[in-house]
């Protein structure tokens, strides 16, 4: 049905472009996938650009990422029970804490993958919320990657990624409620800290697996 | 093509006749539906004002309360395998897969693809257990191409063809048939598992070439690890960049491993 729908409007151009004028969808069809595709492209420019010193490539990728992913609510979803016994200043530590550590996790996986095409398959809307299906297509396989998004003045943002299948949301939540059941949020908090300057003394050390090598 | 169609109809006959013998087979039906009310009912409440979102099916509560992907009751013992791996993983597989890659990696995709195409058979026979007969026919097809035209399948030819095939085993078909995941089991060399999975990959063993075909210990090892070589030096350090970036790692990966097995299973 929709294949003869399409065949007709090809048929008539005119009629296509009245309709589509006159569509009050327009505007909105498509939109979460365009403006994930436009941050991909954004942070994949961002890590090839061998001219850009590190500082600022990092303040410029931090930017667009922040910009595109809610925090926030992703910081709410995580904690889930123990963001209603945690109070006001502990949520917002938490949820800077929390935006550094994705941040830093997300580029460390798109890193590895820059020399990589990143296509953007298909999205489902409903309502406030997308699902965007995209790939990292490599030599040997390829990588599914889905954005879960909202939309809040009509702009799409981020709330949780799953990489072939899993999702990053779910996944922290089983770790940091253990956490913070077990230490209290002092205790996650004061973990999250210690694992953030991990993380950024293996960046100024440039190298990746400068933070593993410390087994426990 | 005349050979697919004749091939279509043989698993098609096949298939039938396996539907037929399984009296039981109807309750796969259901085992599904049971498991979405199961999850979907005790949702609501935990997370409700934590959650500003509510919606349902694949919008839906994806992030209400339902407690560990997977159990783990057997934790401590887990806890000692993740360390032994871990170590297994830096200080012998690690440092053989990096001196490999001296390799060119046009030969170890070739390898990888080799690998992927000679486990075939247990996709093929687990599609058709649970009457995917479409992967299961994809692939058969795919493993014909690809042991001939590409070359014993060092070449992936139907890649592209749009034919996915199945990734299919035994842990997914008793998953299909409403077997859950059981505790949380990590063996020794070979990684996360479950105590279902952990029985899927010892049924799985009856159909892979490499153990059918193979009958010193030593060498299904030997084969394994190569494998298992080849396969890290093609990944991008999946594993150190978890180990990086989660406060708790054991934890990170049991939950991700519960998430995709889930994931695969209901797919």
């Amino acid at each position: 049905m929709m294949q003869t729908l399409t065949k007709k409007m090809t048929r008539w151009p005119a009629w296509c472009l009245a309709l589509t004028l006159m569509s009050p969808t327009w505007a909105y069809a498509g939109d979460a996938s365009r403006l994930l595709r436009q941050s991909i492209d954004q942070v994949l420019s961002l890590l090839r650009d061998k001219n850009l010193d590190k500082a600022d490539r990092r303040e410029q990728l931090r930017a667009v990422i922040e910009k595109r992913f809610d925090f926030q609510v992703m910081s709410q979803f995580t904690l889930s029970v123990e963001w209603r016994k945690a109070t006001p200043a502990e949520r917002e530590a938490f949820v800077q804490r929390f935006t550094r550590m994705v941040e830093a996790s997300y580029l460390g996986r798109l890193e590895q993958y820059t020399d990589q095409k990143v296509e953007v398959r298909d999205e489902r809307e409903r309502d406030d919320k997308a699902v965007v299906n995209t790939v990292i297509v490599t030599q040997n396989v390829d990588i599914p990657i889905d954005y879960k998004m909202r939309r809040e003045d009509g702009d799409w943002r981020i709330y949780d990624v799953q990489i072939e299948g899993v999702s990053l949301v779910r996944n922290y939540r089983d770790s940091y409620r253990n956490i913070a059941k077990n230490e209290g949020m002092s205790g996650l908090l004061a973990r999250m800290e210690k694992k953030i300057a991990e993380l950024e003394a293996a960046e100024a050390n440039g190298d990746k697996t400068a933070a593993t090598s410390n087994n426990n | 093509m005349a050979y697919s169609e004749t091939l279509r109809r043989f698993f098609l006959i096949a298939g039938l006749l396996v539907f037929v013998w399984l009296p039981d087979a109807s309750f796969a039906a259901d085992a599904p539906k049971g498991d979405a009310a199961d999850a979907s009912s005790p949702a609501s409440g935990a997370s409700a004002d934590a959650a500003p979102l509510s919606f349902d099916d694949e919008f839906g509560d994806e992030f209400a309360d339902k407690g560990p992907i997977i159990s783990d009751p057997l934790e401590p013992f887990n806890r000692a395998m993740f360390w032994f791996n871990d170590k297994m993983y830096f200080y012998l597989m690690k440092p053989v897969a990096r001196a490999y890659r001296s390799v060119p990696e046009g030969v170890r995709v070739a390898i990888s693809n080799f690998f992927t195409n000679i486990h075939s058979p247990v996709r093929a026979v687990n599609a058709l257990l649970q009457l995917r007969l479409k992967g299961a026919v994809q692939e058969v097809w795919k493993f014909s191409v690809n042991s001939t035209v590409g070359v014993l399948g060092f070449f992936n030819v139907t890649k592209g063809t749009g034919i996915e095939g199945a990734d299919e085993d035994f842990g997914q078909t008793l998953g299909y048939y409403g077997v859950g995941q059981g505790p949380y089991l990590v063996l020794p060399f070979l990684g996360p598992s479950s105590v279902r999975d952990g029985i899927g990959m010892v049924a799985d063993s009856y159909v892979d070439p490499i153990y059918v075909e193979t009958d010193r210990t030593t060498d299904v090892i030997l084969i394994k690890g190569a494998e298992t070589v080849n396969t890290l030096s093609l990944d991008k350090d999946t594993y150190e960049g978890i180990k990086r970036d989660s406060l708790d790692p054991y934890t990170f990966i049991k939950n991700a491993y519960g998430q995709l097995r889930e994931n695969k299973v209901n797919h």
